[in-house]
Parts: C-alpha cells; structure tokens; sequence
C-alpha cells in the first residue's frame, strides 16, 4: 500500500473511475437527498453540485501539479 | 437609452482591436515568438465554448426552468476528467495525420472515406446553423435594447442583418487570410483567448453589481426567492430539477464538448503542445465554475426585480434598467465577445470542413488550370464562412423566438450523433466504414425529426406533423415516440443514440473493412504504441529535381509560398537542405507530402490526388472460369527466371490485380501476353507518359507500387527486373538508397505476391524449380550484400579519427586482399563494369580510408554479420572504446534487425545473470519480433510472458509438471524431452534463438549436476547447429561454485 497520489493519478484507470464517479454523484438519485432545501440562504442543491465541481477541478489542478514529468 | 449607433459603433471598434490582436499575434508567430503557445492562452482558448448562449441564455433558462441550465457545464467538466485519455489521443492522431476537422478525423478513419467525411461536413453545416443563429439572435436583442431599432439612410434596417453583415465580413476576412497546411491560426486562438477574458471579467462585474450592488449578497437574493416561493408555486419550481433532463443535458454536453466543430478545432488542431491540456484540463472547469457562479442570482434578481424584456437579457436589461449604461456597454461587448468567437471558430471550422470533405474532391476534377487553384480554394473557404452566417440568419428569421438555450440545445443533440463513429473509430478497431455511415445516417434522420423539425415547426403540415404525429398516429408524434412521456430532449437522446450506436455495432460487425481502412483503424486505435525511429542515413548525394516536384505539386493547392515554406521546413526537420537530401530522407519527404496535403486539403481529396499523382490503381481483367494454372500465395517474394509474364498473366487473367513493372516496351507487353487493363509501368527515362517512371527515381517508384497494392485485396506485382534496376543506378544512386528501396519492397512483398525477372547467376539461392521462393533479398540477390557490407562498415569506420581509420582500413584490406577476410564469399555472376566503376567511386570519396570491396562479392547472412565482426575486431584493438551493438544500432533497425543481433555469434551459448530475467526476456522478445526464430522454455506462465514481455506465446514451452491444454508445457525432470524439444526446433528454424529461463526451479525439481550436464549437451547441440541460445541464471539461487561452474561452461553476455 506504499503507493503515492502521484501514481494513483497516473494511472489512467483511476480516471474513468472518476469520471463515473462524478456522473453518478452529479446525477439522481444523489441529487435528489439535497431536494429544496436551503442552507444560509444558499439551495443545498446548488452548493452540492458547486462542491462535487470544485472537487474534480482539484483532481485535475493535482494531476497537473503532481504529473507534469 | 444609449444614442443610436453607439452600441454598434463601440462593437465596430471593438472587432477593429480583434484584428490588431490577431496580426500581432500572426507577426509574433512569424518572428519565432508565439505568444500563443502556451497552456494558459490554450485554455483560455476552449473556453470558446462560453457562447451567447451562456452569456443570455443560461440566464434565460435558470429565470424559467431554475438549475437546469448547469448540466451544460457538467459535461465538460467531466470530459476533462477523461482528458488524459481521450482528447490527448484524439489530439495525437490528428497531429500524425494532420487532420483538420472533426469530419476529417471521422472521414480518414473509416479509409479516407469521401462519403463519410461528406456526411459529417454537411451535418456540421447543419448542426451549427441554429447556434450561430443563437448568436445573430443574442446580439442583435442586445443591440436593439442599449440602441433601439437601426436605421440606415433613413429606413429601419434589422438589427440581426446588421450584425450578420458585420460578424460574416469579419469571419471570412479574418478566417481565410491564407491557406495554411497544417490549419494552425495562431491569431484567431489569440483573438479568442482576449475574448475569453473580456468574457469572465463582463459577466463577474455584472455579477458582483447584480448581487452586492442591488442586493445585500447570494443569501438575500436566495432569501426573497424563499420568500416569494410560498406564494408562487413558478417561484418554487426554479429549486426543483427535473432529473430526466438534467441526465440527457449532461450527455449532450459531455458529447458536445469533444465533437462540436469548433470545440475540436481549438482543443485538437489548434493544440501546440499535448501537454499544454494538463493545465487545460482544471483551468476550463475552474472558467466554467466561475461564469456560471452568478447565473442563478442574475437570473433571479431579474425575476425579483421585474425587469421588463425577455428573460435572457437580464444579464443586459438589469444594469441599463438600474442607469448603469457603461456597465450595460461593457456587458454587451462581453456578449459580442462570445458571440463573435464562437462564429469566428465555428464558421472557420465548418468552412474548412466543406471545403476539405465536400467541395475540394469536386473541384480538383474540375479545376484543371492549376495556377489559379489555391486562389479558388481560399475563395471558396471565404464563401463557406459567408455560408455559414448566412444560415444562421436565415434560421434566426425562419424561427419564432424560443429561449436561447432550447436553441443551442438542438446543436448539441447533432453533436452528439458524431460520438459513437468518432469514439468508437478511437478504440474499437472493428468499427467499420458501412456502421460508421449506418449510425451516422440514422442518428442525424432522428436528430431532424425529433429535434430540428420540433423547434422549426410553426403553423402548416409540420406543426400539425409535431402537434399529432404522422398521419395522426399518436405513437409517432415526433417529441413523443412510442408515447415513452419522456421531455422533449430526452425523448431525442434516447431515440438517436439508441438507433444510431445500434446501427453502428451491428452493421460494423456484419461488414468486413478494405484492407486500407485496416491498416488505418491500427494505426488509430494504436497511436499511443511506439513506432519505429526513422534511422539516419549516411552521406551521399541525390539528384537534384525531386524536391522541386513535390514543392511544386504541393504549390497546386497551398500556394507557392506556402509549399516552399512547409517544404523548407520538412528539410530542416530532416536536418538537411534542397542540395544535399539524402536518398532516406526523400523518402521520408515523401511520406510527409500525403501528410501535408491531408491538412490542407483533407483526407478524402489527398486520396483523389496521390492516386493521380500515382498512376497506377488496381484493375481486374475479365476473369477466365477456369482455375489458374500457376498457385502463389500471397505476402511471399518469387525469383521466376524464364516464364514470369506467364504466370503473372496467368493470375491476372484469374482475377488477381496486377502491376507491371518493367523494362520492356508496354504496349510489346501487353500485345505477347494479352492482357488489356492492368497497368503497365515502364522504367525508362522517357518523357511524355505517366506510364514512365525513370529507373532512378526509386522513391517515385516504391511510392507507385506501395500505393497499387495498399488499395488492391489481392494483388500481384511483378518487377522485370532488380538487376537492371541495380545496373542503372550503379554510379548514380548511393548504395543505401538502393538498399532501402529492395528493403522496403521485401517488406511490401509481405501485402502481395511479388514476382522477381531475374538471372539464376544473380540470386545467391539456389533455384531448383521455375518459380522458386526467396527471402532475405539483400542477402541474395546480386551485389546488395556486398553494397549492404559498405555500408555496415562505413558507419563503423565513421567512427574512428582519420588515422585510426587509416591504419584499420589498411589491416582489413590487407586481409581482403589475401582472402582471409570473408568467409564463405562466393562469386557467382558476371559484372565486371560495375566493379569498375565501384572502385573509381570509392577512390573518389575516400582516398585510402575504403575498404576494398568487389561489388562481385556476395555473402549470406552467416557470412556477412561474421565479417562485420571481424571487421569490429579489428577496430576494436586500435579504439578499445569502440561499441559495435551502438555503432550498428540504428542500421540494424533500420534493416528490421535488432541492434543486438550483430553482438552474437551464431554457436554461442550465452549466460545472462540477472536476478529476475527481464531483460533476458526483453532480448529474445526484441530477437524474435526481429526475424529470428525463437524457442523460450520458461517457468512462466506463457501468456505472463506475453503480455509482460511481448514474448509471442507460440514460441513458449513452460516448465510446469501440470499439462494445461492450449498450452506447451515439459515436465521439468523430464530432460530427455527437454533436449527432443530443443533439437526439433534447431532442425527446423533456420536462424534459431533459444532462451532456457528458470534454472533453478529446474534444479529444485532434479539437482544441481544433472541441470550442468543438461546445459553443456545443449551447449554442444547449439554450436554444430550454428544456432544461438540464451541461459538465464539468477546469482543469489546458486553458491559461488556452482555459479562459477555454470558461467565457466557459457559466453557471458552484458545488456
């Protein structure tokens, strides 16, 4: 289990991991916990989609950063 | 309201600075410092995908349908998590085949198909048409909001012709300024990088004003939305998300961001450098995040505020009805912004695309003068960009208004019927040409009658068609097929992906692809493998001439400055100049030049024209119903003597496509032996006929031959004959060039059955029957290997200082001399003037540093690599430093032979210590995908080996005591069958390569002694068989001794 971020990032595997992941958790039924709700004035819905996007755009900054040999 | 002609004066202004941008950026290319070239300006460049659409119609879609406007930014992101993977191998078989276009890149990779790359320039026409009319549209609403109607002499002119007039001079003025081969135009990527930042910077300042100026933040406009969400249930509908739609958005998008035309054309063709998509890959995102973070707040403060006007004006009509007009102004450049890059992009990839796959087979048929040709293709790229804008407009006159992003929504859902052609062209090799057109044909008929015809239908038999279904029948209401209650959109997704990825796999599975489209789909689909390194060659002059014909066939459809350009650039790639090519390094011109015109003028056109410029195409004669007398195989080589025009007329009157290539008088030819349509190529200097080819144009000549049997399934070439060839060229071609043409045609006599007319006494074989097969035809035929030993110890010799050279040469000619030197030579053939002339020509170019060679000299392979030995021995006492495997290494592959070959000596049995035996395993792969035949007896699995190590499987036997079927295997204490195994093998290979791995298990299984006795038997076996055999051992499974017994008794051998 020595294995680093870089190497996971390396791997091409774990981006289509990632991509299904994505499209599942920026898809029903994920999208539907969040429902109307609002959290300090904000649609959770709105703020879950913006975090899921934030994150995957942090997976690529990384890949980037981490795998520009 | 702002003075009349304000706004579009500012906007006049405002595409004057884009020009200024664009030739700076141009001049700056020009003088070596792009400043276009970089990851930063690359991403901001995909982000062309932020269109007016996004900039009012996003607005407009999140006022009426709430979140539904973000799966249009979902996909993308996604696809740059697949960025890596894809869109770099999509960028990599582009910039191989120079591929100009997403129809380009469908077209070549179903075999250059002209139907195909038609289809999808036509759809893309199409496809586009409803978003530039978006464009023409958004502007124009825009304009008329800050300016009201225009006027011009006195008569209300329509604001959307006004800014069609405008954005189409400046397209196709600014698109078409000349015709460049590989269709890089770095100032349209810097043009539409300075408006990506025109864009984010107008939409997050009218963000900002809209949430913290009039609002007291995000949470205050949330919080009225709350508020009016309990008495207005519109209101409350804006937080739901219809999951159906969100689903089949996000799948367009993600479709459309690889396969809409502009989009491929800045990510792909556009793209300088593969790793500049790395950063790409966040920074669009990050871009897409930040654009659409105040979507919904000036989308709802539009509600909330009840700003008078449509709702995708907001972003414009919420600061001019606040009195802020400069910000208004400053929105409404931001919107020309994406509007005016997106046509820009659009109308230059759609305009190329036609002209490339649709307009450019049509006119080089017609077009005969070909002075005028670049110049009525720049034209007509400039009338396709017209074109272009011109249906937009009229789409945008032709429709009622409907929200923008229902608009943009019907191009997507075109884009994506391109997907399952191009992906599956990308990684599935049994794609074929008939699915592609199947699934594409079918998916853009349903994309028209459940999209297009939809969002066209206004009022007459088309209203009535969408309102109640063809003839009535319900279940065939386009919007609602089969009555599934899906939304409009999804009911087009499901329904064209559906039928077009189904047609596509079934009619591809039931289809078989032409032998072109094959080697095509591997190259493909297997971009990423490792190719071959074109080798060096050595000095050596050729005529000159050659390049001025292909600068000038090139000069026909890019014009003359532009072919002397690209031209002096392959030179200068190839590290050489117009007076000094060298015989390789016009080949390689040539490769390139298909490549070249591939950018220029598209697939589909470089096949009419290599085919033209190659004279020769496959014909069948009228086939005889009887079976033909003579029975050659395909992919084998056949030295005929005496009755070669009769079987080669034998089979083409069978149905076999032939070429000719002879010395003789054609029309001789063809009135002995009968045949009418198969071409005839006559090696001659004449003038005046295609059918001419002089003798020592070779690469013209392989050109013409690899070309006849790539596009012939069953074919048969017949060369009359390489001794006159080689006879003609002696003096006046370099030795290499001969070398790599007869090379390079023993390769291509693997695609075809190749007769050779030749002299008995000129093959080095003996040929007991009329039709006899060779091989290795440098090694038999005439003075090639004598030429081949040339030129093997010039690049040795090369490597020594002048008088170090000197004294080698003298020691090896003084061996030559006294016939000590070559073994087994043999002087089986008569050229006495020849030889002649070789010595002149050595003494000329080496005074006293050549070795003494007689061109009559003729060695086997056997001889030949123990000669190059000798010859390295030599050099090795006066340079100690000397690395034969290194001196020979790109020659040995450039001949298709491992570097390492020439190292080994046939009769030696070498030991390889290493712990685990890769590199073992890696020298008998190389060896073997080499030409030598191989035989591993290993204790891994076979198909470990070959997967890890490429080793093929049927050249494995494994040590195991389980007999698994499929499998050879051998009992690791059955030695008795250990040795059977190995001497069939010798007896049969005839240049046998063995590798034993897995010593100590077998001394695990028996013991130490017996597994000695084993290998020094086989020992001996290998060298009476002059085989070579290779024993891994690894030094931590032995104790010293016997590691000193066992190495005592083989070669060692460091790799």
């Amino acid at each position: 289990m020595a294995l680093s971020l870089k190497d996971l990032l390396g791997q091409d595997e774990f981006w289509v991991f990632l991509f299904l992941l994505g499209w599942t958790l920026l898809n029903w039924p994920m999208l539907a916990m969040a429902g109307r709700s609002i959290f300090r004035g904000m649609p959770v819905v709105l703020l879950y989609v913006a975090f899921i996007w934030l994150m995957v755009t942090v997976m690529l900054y990384l890949f980037d950063r981490r795998c520009s040999g | 309201m702002i003075g009349p002609n304000v706004a579009l004066i500012i906007m006049v202004i405002y595409l004057f600075l884009l020009f200024g941008i664009a030739q700076f950026a141009d001049r700056q290319k020009r003088l070596g410092k792009s400043i276009v070239t970089n990851p930063y300006v690359y991403a901001l460049s995909l982000c062309v995908y932020v269109s007016a659409w996004t900039f009012y119609g996003s607005i407009g879609r999140a006022a009426s349908t709430g979140l539904e406007f973000l799966p249009i930014y979902l996909g993308p992101v996604l696809a740059m998590t697949l960025g890596w993977i894809v869109i770099r191998k999509m960028i990599r078989v582009s910039k191989e085949y120079r591929l100009t276009s997403v129809s380009d890149f469908i077209s070549f990779r179903y075999g250059r198909s002209y139907a195909i790359g038609a289809v999808v320039a036509v759809l893309c026409l199409i496809m586009v048409t409803p978003y530039v009319a978006l464009q023409l549209i958004a502007i124009s609403t825009s304009l008329e909001i800050l300016s009201g109607p225009h006027r011009f002499l006195g008569y209300q002119v329509e604001s959307k012709l006004v800014v069609a007039l405008l954005l189409g001079a400046f397209a196709a003025i600014f698109g078409a300024r000349h015709l460049d081969p590989m269709e890089r135009h770095e100032g349209l990527v810097a043009v539409v990088a300075f408006e990506s930042l025109v864009k984010i910077v107008a939409f997050l300042a009218v963000g900002i004003y809209v949430t913290y100026g009039i609002f007291a933040g995000y949470g205050n406009i949330m919080d009225e939305m709350s508020q009016m969400a309990l008495v207005s249930q519109s209101y409350a509908d804006l937080l739901d998300v219809d999951y159906q739609t969100w689903f089949s958005l996000t799948l367009i998008s993600f479709f459309a961001i690889l396969f809409l035309p502009r989009q491929f054309h800045v990510m792909v063709v556009e793209n300088s450098e593969e790793k500049h998509l790395k950063k790409a890959m966040w920074l669009f995102p990050l871009y897409l995040l930040l654009i659409n973070l105040f979507v919904p707040a000036i989308a709802w403060s539009g509600l909330l505020l009840k700003t008078p006007g449509l709702e995708d004006a907001f972003i414009i009509s919420i600061p001019y009805n606040q009195g802020l007009d400069w910000l208004a102004l400053f929105v409404f450049i931001g919107g020309t912004s994406a509007a005016t890059a997106m046509i820009l992009v659009e109308s230059v990839a759609v305009g190329t695309m036609l002209l490339n796959d649709l307009e450019m087979p049509y006119l080089l048929n017609r077009i005969k003068d070909s002075r005028n040709l670049a110049k009525t293709l720049l034209n007509t790229r400039r009338l396709n960009i017209l074109l272009v804008v011109l249906l937009g407009y009229l789409y945008s006159r032709a429709v009622a208004y409907q929200i923008l992003a229902d608009i943009g929504i019907v191009s997507f859902l075109a884009a994506s019927q391109l997907a399952p052609a191009a992906l599956g062209g990308l990684y599935w090799k049994k794609g074929s040409r008939e699915g592609a057109m199947a699934g594409l044909a079918s998916g853009f008929l349903f994309w028209t009658y459940t999209a297009l015809i939809p969002t066209v239908a206004s009022g007459g038999m088309l209203e009535d068609l969408v309102q109640r279904g063809p003839f009535g029948i319900s279940l065939l209401k386009p919007t609602n097929l089969l009555g599934l209650d899906l939304d409009i959109w999804t009911n087009s997704v499901f329904w064209t992906l559906l039928v077009n990825c189904s047609l596509y796999t079934i009619v591809s599975l039931m289809s078989k692809p032409s032998p072109e489209e094959d080697a095509i789909t591997n190259s493909f689909v297997d971009v990423f493998q490792e190719k071959a390194e074109v080798p060096r060659v050595e000095k050596g002059i050729i005529r000159m001439g050659t390049v001025d014909e292909l600068e000038a066939t090139l000069a026909r459809y890019v014009g003359d400055l532009r072919a002397r350009q690209q031209v002096d650039a392959d030179l200068s790639r190839l590290g050489t100049t117009r007076d000094k090519i060298e015989a390789r390094q016009l080949l390689e011109l040539w490769r390139n030049f298909e490549k070249t015109l591939t950018g220029s003028v598209g697939p589909s056109a470089t096949r009419m024209i290599v085919e033209d410029q190659v004279p020769v195409k496959p014909v069948m004669e009228e086939a005889k119903a009887t079976l033909p007398t003579y029975d050659l195989e395909m992919g084998r080589i056949y030295v005929v003597p005496e009755k070669a025009y009769e079987v080669f007329t034998d089979l083409v009157l069978h149905g076999v496509e032939g070429l000719c290539i002879t010395h003789h008088n054609p029309d001789e030819v063809r009135r002995l032996w009968g045949f009418k349509e198969t071409p005839i190529i006559k090696l001659s200097d004449e003038k005046g006929s295609d059918r001419y080819i002089s003798p020592r144009n070779l690469p013209l000549l392989f050109m013409t031959i690899k070309s006849f049997v790539q596009t012939s399934k069953n074919s048969i070439v017949l060369i009359d004959s390489i001794e006159q060839l080689v006879e003609e060229n002696e003096g006046i071609v370099p030795e290499r060039e001969l070398l790599d043409f007869v090379y390079q045609m023993e390769l291509l006599g693997r695609k075809t059955r190749l007769i050779l007319v030749e002299r008995p006494e000129y093959i080095h074989i003996r040929l007991p029957d009329s039709i006899n097969e060779v091989k290795e035809l440098l090694f038999n035929v005439g003075p090639l290997s004598a030429y081949l030993f040339r030129v093997f110890s010039e690049a040795m010799l090369s490597r020594l200082s002048i008088e170090k050279r000197s004294e080698v040469v003298r020691e090896a000619n003084e061996l030559i001399s006294s016939r000590s030197f070559f073994e087994r030579a043999e002087r089986k053939y008569d050229n006495g003037s020849a030889a002649a002339c070789d010595a002149d020509m050595r003494d000329a170019v080496h005074p006293n540093l050549g070795l003494q060679i007689d061109s009559k000299l003729a060695l086997d392979r056997h001889g030949f690599f123990t000669a190059v030995r000798k010859l390295a021995r030599i050099i090795k006492k006066h340079d100690p430093a000397f690395d034969l495997t290194e001196a020979l290494s790109e020659l040995m592959r450039s001949y298709g032979r491992s570097p390492y070959e020439v190292a080994l000596l046939p009769g030696t049995t070498y030991v390889i210590e290493e712990e685990k035996p890769q590199k073992s395993l890696e020298l008998f792969s190389e060896l073997v995908s080499h030409g030598m035949e191989g035989l591993c007896i290993s204790r891994y699995n076979p198909e470990t080996l070959e997967e890890r190590y490429n080793v093929p499987m049927k050249t494995v036997v494994w040590l195991t005591q389980k007999s698994e079927p499929g499998y050879r295997t051998v009992d690791p204490t059955n030695f008795p069958r250990m040795s059977g195994i190995i001497s069939d093998f010798l007896d049969k290979a005839n240049y046998p390569l063995v590798l034993l791995e897995g010593l100590g298990y077998l001394i695990t299984q028996s013991n130490y002694e017996t597994v000695l006795r084993f290998v020094q038997s086989q020992r001996d076996e290998i060298a009476l068989k002059s085989a070579i055999m290779l024993v891994h051992i690894d030094p931590l499974s032995l104790d010293t001794k016997e590691l000193h017994r066992l190495a005592s008794e083989l070669e060692p051998l460091r790799i």
